[in-house]
């Protein structure tokens, strides 16, 4: 729907004329309505009025005398007048006397008003009229009349009137739309024309004017404006081609400036880019400031030697990066003093060190920027971290005062010697040495005071020395002092080539060692009186270890003793006595006693028990005193082997290496037992081997004990001890684990020391021993442990056939 | 139907008790009613302003009711007037003339005197019916009800509304 500005001028008039047709033939229909409405009503309230008199004066006798049934006959007319619905009469008093139609109840009629009314509900018309008689009030009569009547000429009023708007209309519609060309039409024109002109650029257009009304005055109008407009027009037109061909000159120059300028830029960024990559490359850090103290460049550099944050990096002006700089030095207020000289002088240069608080040494030069024309655009600022360099050449002198006093004040005699031979440096040894000074020694040469005889020697080495075939070389001399004796020396030569790998000159350190010689006699005698010493040491040691296993042994034996003694002292055997008195006591009625007597009779039952019993005493008490037996052969053997120290060399023997271990655990089976320890046997077969039975007992007798004395000392449940024996490449391992109490890492190293121990009724033999007479045997003894807690294991490593025999090994 | 009920009362013949009994405050008021529905001949009043004069006949019934009911009111520009009377030549100047049941007796020379005289008679008997009065009041189911003799009625010279004789009982129905 188009707006109604949008709307073309003809049917905007049109819409005009009609509206206004239909508004006022609308107004007219409401005054038509309104009156004819007025007129309904009235002819309804006038006929209703006539129908109330007529039955209020046919009713008025039935009312005098009180006749209802007379009165509801009179009402009963009413059914020829269909639109009224309703009736009633009322007497004087105002109560209901007669209702129409005859059922309605008087309740629904209100009382009558005074006096005559009518009044129009929505739907319906109540009217009351007094009854009169003799010029009497007798009573009231009421009507009710629907507006169905009404309705239905509204009706009919309303679809004529329809009608004629309907026929209005459209005879406003005809006219209008003939009459509005009159205007329309020279519009129409009008716009026609002025599309044209837009649309053509055609000035010489021109409306033709139709009368001399408002229109026509707007024709001309418009015919004059496009008159000027096409004078307007060529002039511009003119000065447009003058236009369009200045724009080409000068688009022309323009891309000739464009493209020389492009050239000039290129080369700009190339020189600059060679410019960026020179300063980035630069190890000094540079820095260009302009003659308004404003920071143009800087190098990375510059930025990591003056550790300078982000936020300065991007500061233009130098003076706060200045600031920050200057923190860092050790002597800011001569820096800023010299700076602001240099900034109030821009043409001068300067080179400068500055000390930094951290420790570094900058060396700092400056030089103004100076442009082909001479004119001072600003300054450049370069530094570079020169504290290596000052660093090295201070490590240079420093040790060159240390070298020049060691060398002055060495205790041993130095030397330069040109490969000539003459001094060329000596020290105060050196002179004290040989008893010349030292300008009498740089006079002569080393051959000149060199012992003749010793003179060849040292020769052929400093020339093989100087030919590079040796570095260096050591040999012992002689020298001959100012005064006549010789000195011995031991001598060592070394010789400093330059950069052309020349000889410059030897060095020479030369030591007395005339001293030295005597006391290596002394030294001699000396260890050989240290290794009788301690010979007589490491016997005393062998005794301690054979006491020591004497003891653990002797534990056993007493265990087995105390048992049999216990088995001997509980024995049955006194109850046999008892059945010797008893029998003796019935010796003379002994059959009858034995039969026929309670105690008698259970004599042979008893006696069956009484021999079970012994026979298991007798049993026990045997094998303890086996074990005693076996345990004192071992004392035997240790006592022998001791004597075998004595002897310096033991018995070899082949012997297997279970029975061996099985021996050992028998030997501690009591306290094994004892202290509830499981043992776990793994044994591979292994070759037998010849050693030293004894030795090799004692060992794990003692790997045994402890394992056990390991487990006890923890206290855990289910104490293990695992002992297990394997063979490699003629060599045999047993191996005894525990899982005790275990070997803090700090221990393992020290464990095989004499005198280790961490029990405290321990002595600290067996493991030193043990470990010692491992090694006599040609085999180890090493520990194992994860750390306290852990157990640990114990690894004895022997080999099948034993050492060669020697001695002084078998001692040390 | 209401109003009927009202005007219930036991039938009782006419007498000067000092309550007047319902059924003859109906009957006053019928009398009174009458008048507007009975046109006198215009000889039988000395003006337009005369009134209408209603007289009962030797003893009264009505007490005081008929004074009390007319007091005030006016039929057709009237006034009302009430009247006892004894004696029957007196009966000749007045408009209605009731003449109660006990005075049946006096009926005959009465009513034929009046015959022709405007005067309209109403009575509450057979006897008065049958000896020629107008309006007989009687009871028909309790309620008050009139029969009217027309033809006497024309014969006094009175023109008697004919809504008045649409009410009427017929006189036929009667005997």
């Amino acid at each position: 729907m188009r707006r109604f500005p949008d709307l073309p001028i003809k049917q905007k008039l049109t819409l005009i004329s009609l509206l206004a047709t239909a508004v006022a033939l609308v107004l007219a229909a409401a005054g038509l309505v309104t009156y004819e409405l007025g007129t309904f009503k009235k002819e309804l309230v006038d006929d209703v009025a006539s129908i109330a008199d007529i039955i209020g004066y046919n009713a008025v006798a039935a009312l005098s005398f009180n006749d209802t049934a007379s009165a509801a006959e009179t009402l009963k007319a009413l059914d020829a007048k269909p639109h009224i619905v309703a009736a009633c009469i009322y007497d004087r008093s105002g109560r209901v006397f007669a209702t129409y139609p005859h059922a309605q109840p008087a309740a629904d009629f209100s009382p009558p008003p005074a006096g005559p009314t009518e009044h129009f509900g929505s739907d319906q018309l109540d009217l009351f009229r007094p009854i009169l008689v003799a010029g009497e009030n007798t009573g009231t009569i009421y009507l009710r009349a629907d507006l169905e009547g009404i309705r239905a000429q509204l009706g009919r009023f309303a679809l004529i009137l329809g009608g004629v708007m309907l026929v209005s209309m459209l005879v406003a519609y005809w006219i209008a739309a003939r009459l509005q060309r009159v205007i329309s039409d020279p519009v129409a024109e009008l716009v026609a024309i002025t599309n044209r002109v837009a649309a053509e650029k055609d000035y010489a257009l021109r409306a033709v004017k139709r009368g001399d009304d408002e229109l026509g005055r707007l024709m001309d109008g418009f015919n004059e404006m496009l008159a000027q407009i096409q004078s307007r027009d060529g002039a511009l037109q003119m000065a447009h081609q003058d236009l369009e061909r200045r724009v080409e000159e000068r688009t022309a120059e323009l891309r000739k400036e464009n493209a020389e300028r492009k050239r000039a830029e290129e080369d700009l960024r190339a020189k600059t880019a060679l410019l960026e990559a020179q300063m980035n490359a630069s190890i000094d850090g540079i820095l260009v400031v302009n003659r308004a103290g404003e920071k143009i460049n800087q190098n990375r550099r510059l930025i990591d030697l003056m550790k300078i944050p982000g936020d300065i990096i991007s500061e233009r002006d130098d003076r706060t990066q200045l600031q920050f700089f200057v923190k860092q030095m050790k002597y800011p207020d001569k820096f800023v003093e010299r700076v602001d000289y240099l900034y109030a002088h821009p043409g001068e240069s300067s080179r400068e060190e500055i000390e930094m608080q951290d420790g570094r040494v900058l060396d700092r030069y400056t030089a103004p920027v100076i442009g082909k024309d001479g004119e001072i655009y600003g300054r450049i600022w370069g530094f570079r971290d020169i504290t290596e360099r000052k660093r090295a050449e201070e490590t240079l002198r420093d040790s060159e005062e240390r070298f020049a006093g060691a060398f002055e004040h060495a205790p041993i005699g130095v030397a330069l010697v040109s490969p000539d031979g003459h001094w060329l440096r000596v020290n105060r040894s050196i002179c004290g040495l040989v008893g010349y000074t030292e300008a009498e020694l740089l006079a002569v040469t080393f051959q000149d005071i060199t012992y003749p005889e010793d003179l060849a020697a040292d020769l052929d080495f400093a020339r093989r020395l100087l030919a590079g075939e040796i570095r260096s070389y050591e040999i012992e001399k002689r020298y001959v002092h100012k005064l006549g004796h010789l000195i011995t020396v031991l001598l060592n030569v070394s010789l400093v080539r330059d950069g052309r790998d020349q000889p410059r000159y030897f060095i020479a350190q030369i030591q007395d060692i005339s001293a030295r010689k005597q006391s290596e006699i002394d030294l001699q005698k000396a260890h050989t009186e240290l290794v009788e010493v301690s010979r007589q040491a490491g016997m005393a040691e062998i005794a301690t270890g054979v006491l020591h296993n004497v003891g653990n042994v002797l534990n056993s034996v007493n265990v087995s003793a105390t048992l049999v003694a216990d088995h001997v002292r509980h024995t049955k055997a006194g109850n046999v006595s008892k059945l010797a008195a008893l029998f003796a006591e019935h010796k003379a009625d002994l059959p009858a006693f034995l039969t026929d007597d309670p105690r008698g009779r259970m004599i042979p039952d008893y006696l069956g028990t009484l021999s079970e019993s012994l026979t298991v005493e007798h049993a026990a008490i045997l094998r303890e005193l086996d074990h005693l037996r076996t345990n004192i052969d071992h004392i035997k053997d240790i006592v022998t082997m001791q004597q075998t120290y004595a002897r310096a060399s033991g018995v070899t023997e082949t012997v297997s290496v279970t029975a061996m271990i099985e021996d050992a655990l028998r030997i501690n089976a009591d306290s094994l037992t004892n202290h509830g320890v499981t043992l776990i046997r793994n044994y591979q077969i292994c070759p037998s081997v010849m050693t030293d039975k004894h030795k090799v007992m004692q060992i794990l007798i003692n790997l045994v004990r402890n394992a056990k004395q390991a487990c006890k000392e923890s206290g855990r449940s289910g104490k293990i001890v695992a002992v297990s024996a394997t063979s490699r490449d003629d060599r045999v391992k047993i191996a005894i684990t525990d899982n005790g109490v275990g070997i803090p890492a700090e221990n393992l190293t020290r464990i095989f020391s004499h005198g280790f121990t961490t029990r405290k009724e321990g002595h600290g033999f067996g493991l030193h021993s043990a470990a010692l007479a491992a090694r006599e045997l040609g085999g180890s003894l090493t520990v194992r442990s994860d750390g306290p807690g852990l157990g640990a294991t114990f690894v004895l490593e022997l080999p099948c056939l034993p050492p060669p025999h020697d001695h002084a090994n078998s001692v040390r | 139907m209401l109003l009927s009920l009202l005007f219930l009362g036991s039938p009782e013949a006419c007498g000067a008790d000092a309550e007047v009994s319902k059924e003859y405050q109906i009957k006053a008021a019928f009398l009174y009613n009458f008048t507007k529905f009975v046109e006198w001949p215009a000889s039988r009043f000395a003006d337009g302003s005369s009134p209408i004069v209603i007289a009962v006949l030797g003893e009264n019934p009505f007490g005081d009711e008929l004074a009390k009911l007319v007091k005030g009111r006016r039929v057709n520009g009237r006034e009302i007037a009430i009247k006892s009377i004894t004696d029957p030549s007196e009966a000749g100047a007045v408009h209605v003339l009731f003449i109660c049941a006990r005075n049946d007796r006096q009926l005959g020379p009465v009513l034929a005197q009046l015959r022709s005289g405007g005067v309209l008679t109403v009575g509450e008997s057979d006897a008065f019916a049958s000896a020629g009065g107008i309006i007989t009041f009687n009871l028909v189911e309790d309620k008050v009800r009139f029969e009217i003799n027309q033809s006497a009625g024309e014969q006094a010279g009175l023109k008697i509304s004919s809504q008045l004789l649409k009410l009427a009982v017929p006189a036929r129905l009667k005997n």
